[in-house]
């Protein structure tokens, strides 16, 4: 519990001094509070407002709470950090488009780059894309995810082994 | 390079460097296991801290040895991986583990003598 504390309050530190212009806006209605996350791990009261600005929907994570937990035995994995959350943040953004992006021609077996809730990028080869996206914005947080087909790899080694 | 012997029967290793595909952190030695049963290459997370590697993405399911546990999506990282003089480009899991596992992606662009008798593994 007191792990999750200081790791909380540490995010929360780390949210004002990135988005301190972000702050003095006034919100809108809309907040979403994302209190479970299917996957690799769960995050737990991660509370996002929308901005209105003039120009776009800003998009900045009030208060988060994140624990770590192993989808196996319930147990809490690692503390998580905040490049994670902002990760799994454009990992959900993907799975909430990726149904309609699928159902357009432009977007079909391409991969997606996602970051602050905005498609950057796109490409059928995986990795021309992240090359691309390096370069332009560097080495930060985004999510790539692929539309369409999804290949299988596979680890016919007891070297690797999946947990449960 | 030598077998590692701490394995039995020892193990064929291999010296490879791990670097960011961007970015200004150096690459790191690290011992490299080879083997032909993983179809991808796995670094030990430690390593992608140590880098400072974000997770990119998740387009591969991940089917394990057990075929009892079903595939799953695992995090992808983006690294230069250097094997002798060769370089190149790709996309690796992480998982813990003390060492990397060199699969078939990598495995397939060497030319590699495995000595058996000799317990030693040449990049030719």
């Amino acid at each position: 519990m007191r792990c999750a504390k200081l790791l909380s309050e540490k995010l929360e530190a780390s949210i004002r001094a990135a988005a301190p212009r972000e702050a003095e806006m006034s919100p809108a209605a809309e907040i979403v509070s994302v209190s479970k996350y299917p996957g690799d791990f769960i995050l737990h009261d991660v509370c996002v407002k929308r901005f209105r600005t003039p120009a776009a929907i800003r998009f900045t994570v009030e208060r988060v709470r994140v624990q770590e937990y192993s989808l196996s035995d319930g147990t809490r994995k690692s503390k998580g950090n905040w490049d994670k959350v902002r990760w799994a943040l454009n990992r959900l953004y993907f799975y909430e488009i990726k149904q309609t992006l699928e159902n357009d021609p432009k977007y079909r077996e391409k991969f997606v780059a996602v970051r602050n809730r905005r498609i950057i990028d796109t490409d059928s080869n995986e990795l021309e894309l992240v090359k691309r996206v390096i370069t332009k914005i560097g080495n930060v947080d985004f999510f790539v995810g692929k539309l369409g087909t999804i290949s299988e790899i596979e680890f016919s080694t007891p070297e690797f082994e999946l947990q449960e | 390079m030598q077998y590692d012997i701490s394995k039995s029967p020892p193990f064929p290793c291999i010296r490879v460097e791990v670097g960011p595909l961007r970015g200004s952190a150096s690459s790191i030695p690290n011992d490299a296991k080879v083997d032909t049963g993983a179809a991808g290459t796995i670094i030990p997370t430690r390593l992608a801290k140590q880098l400072g590697l974000l997770p990119l993405g998740e387009s591969v399911l991940v089917k394990a040895f057990d075929p009892s546990i079903p595939a799953r999506y695992l995090p992808a990282y983006y690294v230069i991986l250097a094997v002798g003089t060769t370089k190149m480009e790709l996309k690796v899991l992480a998982i813990q583990r003390s060492e990397v596992l060199l699969g078939r992606d990598v495995l397939n662009k060497l030319k590699l003598l495995l000595d058996g008798p000799s317990e030693t593994l040449d990049i030719l």
